[in-house]
């Protein structure tokens, strides 16, 4: 492998996480010669926290990844232990598919992805770049070793000068048992880029063996046939079980008590969490009337010995996480085989990226995945993928294409990372999206498919796939729009809200053949149910795109502007938005203020021409 | 009232014998004014403070401030409690206008609050109906607030999955459910808070104002209410037009036989720059001249069915008898103003139950989504600034 790495790269991606290797696949599907360095080869893919891929927009994301041409979705079919759908209940827009994934086979598959993409492998520590920072050159290892390469995608996840906590001990590391990238995060800030500092954590794994099962609900899975990817043939079988349990007050109390010994509220860890995947601390703290918390059991692998409690991150010292641990319902003899921690890492300040991803201040350095201050695998690997396909795209001197965020959840994180920026781990939901009712995990391939196709990461063996199912989407939207029942359109009984794709197939009597088959008719009623409403989203986002190219740069003073309202004027003055769509995103901004800017803008330009 | 922040003032309670009267003031300099008038050190009235002390040798009273962005108008504001008999507010009113204040009209500190911020459209339209039964103060709607407490339930019942009961959609339809009890409750306040859109129809005698008036009123309309105790007794309907409600005015009503120069001049007196005209006239002749050039009028050739008729050029024939140009009349008539409140409510009641509709049909995102259309109709409510314009014209001085 040394000999190869003589040999300059194109394009050269730090970190093996999952938006490494995602970055590299992309990058090597658009022909580039790609490396990837990594300090471990063999820990590449592998999940730091929960043993599980998908969720609520997740899971949609992952969708999206495979409509693009990554490898994640394929990965987690292959993988999965258990599927279950999340939200089924809540309406087909915002279901969210997520499977428990056996996390060695997850490294092994997704090194496997990295290799029959031609992507060369490298073990090392990336300790500086070399090269001014319009134009980065190489990379230095601590080995000595340099390699040349025309374009960088940093995704270093929690690796950058990541420190560990638990109770009062604190270690550098960018993962329990692995080492931290501090002379690289030297660099960077030496480099004068703008950086801050995140947390985030992780919660104690247990010897399976050691807990009593008869104390816990089993949770079951579900048996519909699903897959994330559209190139897996057959829906995900359930390997393995799980099992919920609930924190009783006891271990509220536990927490409570001993919070000090905590790093979190000893003020030893400044960096900022994420407030939607609070460590039990926090949930103690800031809920303290409930009790009853869900604990999710989840092995780590089929027939693995270890257990993953999810839903109890934490940093307490490891006495006081026995303690807890075993205030569970079934945990009285409970061992840990790791102790919870929380881990602090560099991340790049809003504003230092743009829509590409790329560093702003320089020609060919990328970033992706945590380092953009995003939080989850799925995030990660759909901007790795992204910063992949920008970096292989300026090497190949093609032009920059940016998702949009009307059509995939990859545009609106892009979008909000860049524009609106996040003071915590950004964790994609499904409400961050004003066009929630399109962004579906059933039409995820044909919203991204012009995205895939302008990026150039779709190979051709899924293009070819994709056009054939957008035959059958096309033939059967034919059939629902000539078909009538009691003098209504098919079309018009389709927007009922208590009308399912179900109903509708019995109404026209079509039946699914297959699984495919299933998921293009369900797509065509549903975007027929919801067209009144993106329609309408689509238009809203179009006149506010427009006041993106209204420049408030003339007004000094919103004192000056009577017409909007105190609470406006205060928090314009303090944000200073650019232009007027960054002003409506600024809560305290209302719509009839920003159509009063505009009034003042307009009469202002008016009287200075006269 | 262009300028928001000069510093006003008024008797904000009866103007009569009591134990206590309240003397308002608000805008910019109102802590220093009384701090000034009450020899109190600078900043002893500044933010939310109480002071106790001698007024200019008028009364002993109590000053209560409060900061711009808390209080009623958003404004910086200070309350005189003095003694209750109208010679003493007066005078404390006259040393405050020696002092740079000047004396508030009616519904001045409403409309403050209003564009401040303080208060929603709603809120205000509410407060006029409330003003108008003499139910003083308290039961103000918080119309937006509900509404965005249902959807941050949705939103988390739909993000958190795994945290919640199964149990929590019956919460969200049990949540809607109310909201609509309540818009509906709304509609009905609002209804009568509101000052409705207004039309005219003028002309020379037989020209068959009353006529078409009838007609409008009669089939084609249902009457809502007759204005009691206005001048323009018999001739002032309001109607319910297209689910729109229109007071229409047949100026007949107004006495003369020709409209000549002085009932004009009422008339005129009467007309409101957004009040629309439909003036009509068989022979096209006399035409509108006499009246200001700032509304908008519809130019109508009356009884078209007659053969002798000649429609001039940008009239429109419209006959009583066939039925001919009626629809563009009404038309005409609904389409006089934006959208009335009670009209919009109507819209969200309508939304509100498509949302219950998709709730029960476990469908979520969808009810989520409807939800924030009724958001943005309500925030299209708190745009709706002459319906508000026009409901404070009812408060009293003070309010």
């Amino acid at each position: 492998m040394r000999r190869k790495v003589t040999e300059k790269h194109q394009v050269i991606v730090i970190g093996g996480g999952h938006a490494g290797v995602e970055a590299a696949v992309a990058s090597a599907e658009l022909g580039c010669r790609t490396i990837l360095i990594t300090p471990s080869i063999k820990k590449i893919s592998l999940m730091s926290c929960n043993p599980a891929i998908g969720g609520i927009a997740k899971g949609t994301l992952v969708r999206e990844i495979d409509g693009l041409g990554g490898v994640t979705a394929e990965t987690a079919d292959k993988t999965a232990l258990q599927f279950r759908m999340l939200n089924m209940k809540k309406g087909p827009a915002v279901w969210g598919p997520r499977v428990q994934s056996d996390i060695e086979e997850y490294c092994l598959t997704q090194r496997q992805k990295l290799k029959d993409a031609g992507v060369n492998l490298v073990q090392g520590l990336v300790t500086k770049m070399i090269g001014p920072n319009r134009r980065i050159e190489a990379v230095l290892l601590s080995d000595g070793r340099k390699i040349k390469g025309d374009a960088f995608v940093i995704a270093t996840g929690t690796f950058l000068n990541g420190m560990l906590h638990r109770g009062k001990e604190t270690w550098p590391g960018g993962r329990r048992g692995d080492i931290s990238a501090i002379a690289l995060e030297k660099d960077i800030r030496e480099r004068m880029f703008h950086v801050k500092r995140f947390k985030t954590g992780t919660s104690p794994r247990v010897l399976r063996k050691s807990i009593d099962s008869s104390f816990l609900e089993k949770q079951v899975s579900h048996d519909l046939s699903f897959r994330f990817s559209w190139a897996t043939k057959n829906g995900v079988k359930n390997r393995e079980t799980c099992w919920l349990t609930r924190t009783t007050g006891k271990t509220e109390r536990i927490v409570r008590e001993s919070l000090e010994q905590s790093p979190l509220y000893s003020g030893r860890i400044r960096g900022k969490g994420p407030r939607y995947c609070p460590s039990f601390e926090d949930k103690v703290t800031k809920f303290p009337e409930r009790t009853g918390h869900p604990i999710h059991l989840e092995p780590m692998g089929k027939a693995s010995r270890i257990m993953y409690l999810n839903g109890l991150s934490t940093s307490m010292p490891e006495e006081i996480q026995e303690k807890i641990v075993r205030s569970l319902p079934g945990f009285k003899k409970a061992v840990i085989s790791a102790y919870g921690y929380s881990v602090e890492y560099t991340c790049f300040e809003t504003g230092e990226f743009d829509k590409t991803l790329k560093l702003r201040e320089t020609e060919n350095l990328y970033v992706a995945g945590q380092i953009l201050g995003t939080s989850g695998y799925e995030e990660a690997a759909a901007t790795g993928l992204l910063a992949g396909a920008s970096a292989a795209r300026k090497v190949l001197e093609k032009k920059r294409i940016t998702p949009d965020r009307m059509s995939s959840y990859l545009g609106v994180m892009v979008d909000d990372l860049v524009t609106r920026g996040t003071d915590e781990p950004y964790r994609l939901f499904s409400s961050r999206s004003e066009n929630r009712l399109n962004l579906r995990q059933d039409n995820a391939d044909r919203r991204v498919f012009t995205l895939a196709n302008n990026l150039g990461t779709l190979c051709e063996r899924k293009k070819e796939a994709y056009v054939k199912r957008e035959r059958k989407y096309k033939q059967f939207k034919k059939i629902m729009a000539s078909k009538r029942v009691q003098g209504k359109s098919v079309e018009d009984i389709c927007k009922r809200p208590e009308i399912s794709p179900e109903d509708i197939w019995e109404i026209i009597g079509l039946r699914p053949k297959n699984m495919d088959e299933r998921e293009i008719l369900s797509t065509v009623v549903l975007d027929l149910k919801y067209s009144g409403y993106v329609s309408r989203a689509e238009k809203r986002y179009r006149v506010r795109k427009r006041y993106g190219q209204v420049s408030l740069s003339s007004i000094k003073n919103y004192d000056d502007v009577h017409t909007i309202t105190i609470e406006a004027r205060e928090a314009l003055n303090r944000r200073r938005p650019v232009t007027l769509s960054d002003a409506e995103a600024i809560p305290a901004v209302r719509q009839a203020d920003l159509d009063a800017l505009v009034l003042y803008l307009m009469s202002r330009s008016v009287s200075r021409e006269t | 009232m262009e300028n928001q922040s000069d510093l006003i003032a008024a008797l904000a309670t009866p103007e009569a014998v009591s134990a206590l009267s309240l003397v308002r003031l608000s805008g910019k300099g109102a802590s220093a004014t009384v701090e000034r008038l009450m020899n109190l050190k600078p900043g002893k009235l500044t933010g939310k403070k109480r002071a106790v002390g001698d007024l200019a040798g008028i009364d002993y009273l109590v000053a209560i401030s409060w900061p711009q962005g808390k209080s009623y108008t958003g404004e910086e504001m200070v309350d005189l409690m003095c003694h209750g008999s109208p010679g003493t507010a007066r005078r404390i009113l006259e040393e405050l206008e020696k002092s740079g204040a000047r004396m508030a009209i009616a519904g001045e500190f409403t409309h403050r609050a209003w564009i401040n911020g303080k208060l929603t459209s709603l809120d205000v339209l509410t407060l006029a109906a409330e003003y108008k039964e003499n139910k003083h103060g308290g039961g103000r709607e918080n119309y937006s607030a509900e509404l965005l407490e249902i959807t941050s339930e949705i939103e988390g019942l739909i993000e958190f999955n795994e945290d919640h009961e199964v149990s929590e959609e019956e919460k969200i339809e049990k949540l809607l459910k109310e909201l609509l009890k309540n818009t509906h409750d709304l509609a009905i306040k609002v209804k009568r808070a509101e000052i409705l859109p207004r039309v005219f129809i003028m002309g020379p005698v037989n020209a068959g104002k009353s006529t078409l008036f009838n007609k409008l009123y009669g089939k084609e309309t249902v009457v809502v209410s007759s204005i009691p105790g206005t001048t323009r007794d018999g001739a002032t309907r309001i109607v319910s037009l297209r689910g729109r409600n229109v007071e229409i005015s047949d100026s007949a009503g107004y006495g003369g036989e020709i409209l000549d120069g002085k009932a004009l001049e009422i008339v005129r007196g009467a007309i409101r720059k957004s009040d629309r005209i439909v003036w009509m006239d068989p022979d096209c002749g006399s035409e509108e001249t006499s009246v200001s050039g700032k509304h908008e009028i519809l130019c109508i050739c009356s009884m078209s069915d007659r053969k002798e008729t000649r429609v001039k050029e940008g009239w429109l024939p419209v006959s009583s008898v066939t039925g001919q140009g009626i629809e563009k009349v009404i038309e005409f008539i609904t389409a006089t103003e934006k959208a009335s409140s009670s009209w919009q409510l109507e819209r969200i009641e309508e939304l509100l139950g498509q949302a219950i509709a998709a709730t029960e049909s476990k469908d979520i995102a969808l009810a989520a989504e409807i939800v924030k259309e009724v958001l943005r109709e309500a925030e299209e409510q708190e745009k709706c600034g002459d319906a508000v314009e026009r409901a404070l014209e009812r408060f009293c001085v003070g309010k």
